[in-house]
Formats: C-alpha cells, structure tokens, sequence
C-alpha cells in the first residue's frame, strides 16, 4: 500500500472519528440544553401584588444587568480564535458550542426582558391606582403572550 | 524547516490553538457569565426590595435564584462537554497518526 493510500486512510478514519464525535456533540448538548431553556422561558405570571407605583430602579437594574451579560457574550471573538486553530469538523464543533452558549443566554434574557415590558406596560400601576377594569384587560393580555412563549417549542 | 501551519488542511487541529480557545471560551465568556450572574443577584434583590414587598416579591426573588441557578450548572456542563469532547478528538488524531507512522515505518 502507498504512502497516499495510507495517508488517505488516516483522514478518512479522522473523518469519521470526528462526524461521530460532532453528532455526539450535539445530542449532548440537546439534552443539556433543552431543560435548562425550557425552564428559563418561564415568563413570569406571580402577579405584582404589593409592588410600587413606580418600579423603576427594578427595571434599571433588570435592565443594566441583561446587558451586561449580553455584552459578556457579544465580546467574545470566537471566529478569531477557532479560524487559526481548528479546521473541518473540528471548526464545526467549536462553533456549536458558542452557538449553544448564545441560545441559553437568549432564553435567559428573554424571560427577564418580557418582565421588564410588563412592568413597564403599567400593568402594575393601573392596579395600584384601583383601576382594575383597565389592569385587568393588560394582565389578561399579558397572560395570553405569556402561554403563547411557554408553548413555543425551542429548537 | 517551513512553519507548519493548519490553514490548508481540510481535516485537523492545532494543539495550542485548541487550548487558547478553550482558555478563552472559559474566561471570557463561561466564567465572566458566571461571576456576573452571581455578583448581580445581590443587587437585584436590593433592587426588589426597594420596590415590592410580599408573597409576590418574595416568589420573584425565589424565581431569579432558580433561574441564576440553571444558568450557573448549563454553562458548567458545557465547558464539561466540550473540553471532553476535545480531549477525545485530539486522542483519536493522535492514534490514527501514530498508525500512519507505525506503518510507514514498517515500509521503510
């Protein structure tokens, strides 16, 4: 056998040895995603019994710490990285597993954004005020958007 | 002898190439996630209290704890899975190479 055919050889068994390891990969990750997203997408539905007219310094907070994470995220030059270091299905695998960091943060930020609407939808200000036929029409609003998001299925 | 580099392969890695990803993916995102989301939950729940009181209030906090928890435990079994998962590829590289040179030598 040439040097070639065995040189061949050893890609193709590579090859394979790194399919099986990237389809590994991703049932892993499926699996370790997949309760972690469903249970972060939880939007809120305690209700707002007892909170102030004006919730602002919750939703600054909310809102600074939501962004913080996402600039974490966004700062992180993975293509750089991977591009000189790994190629084929290697590269592959690498950019899965920033992809899956990007969507479990995604969910976690999104639970915490639609919060952040609610409150300031007035929802809770209407309540506080007595006016319960107009808080009413918005909570009922908001629970049907809130059993919407907990049906979507996430990929 | 020429530097070698792996730009041209269409299959293979560079060992230190994948340790600086790995260094980089965990200090510059897995850990900062982390260190942030725990320093944060402090200030969140100050910021709750400032603003709401009760069984409500008292459910949200409990629900941004969980929450900080699920991510905190996720983010770890990632970088579990992928530093394992790296590991395995870089062994199997390495036998198949050693194969190769095993049997070019036997030629030889």
């Amino acid at each position: 056998m040439s040097i070639k055919n065995l040189a061949g050889n050893v890609v193709s068994n590579v090859r394979h040895t790194l399919e099986g390891g990237i389809q590994g990969i991703s049932a892993r990750l499926q699996n370790l995603l997949g309760g972690a997203t469903a249970n972060l997408q939880t939007l809120w539905d305690g209700g707002f019994v007892g909170i102030n007219e004006n919730p602002e310094t919750l939703v600054n907070a909310l809102t600074t710490y939501i962004n913080e994470l996402q600039q974490i995220v966004d700062g992180f030059k993975e293509d750089a990285v991977i591009e000189g270091a790994l190629q084929g299905d290697a590269k592959v695998a690498a950019q899965q597993y920033v992809k899956a960091i990007k969507s479990l943060l995604d969910a976690y930020t999104t639970t915490y954004k639609s919060f952040i609407d609610l409150l300031e939808n007035k929802a809770v200000v209407s309540m506080k005020s007595g006016d319960v036929e107009n808080a009413q029409s918005i909570m009922s609003d908001a629970q049907d958007i809130i059993q919407d998001a907990n049906n979507i299925r996430i990929d | 002898m020429a530097q070698l580099n792996i730009e041209q392969a269409s299959v293979g890695y560079d060992v230190q190439g994948i340790q600086e990803f790995l260094n980089n993916l965990n200090l510059n995102v897995i850990d900062a996630l982390t260190q942030k989301i725990n320093d944060s939950m402090s200030t969140l729940r100050e910021a709750t209290d400032e603003v709401w009181v009760g069984q409500a209030a008292d459910a949200f906090k409990a629900k941004l704890e969980r929450d900080s928890r699920t991510m905190i435990e996720t983010l770890n079994g990632i970088e579990d899975d992928v530093r394992g998962q790296f590991a395995q590829i870089a062994k199997n590289v390495d036998n198949y190479d050693q194969a190769l040179a095993d049997d070019i030598s036997s030629m030889e």
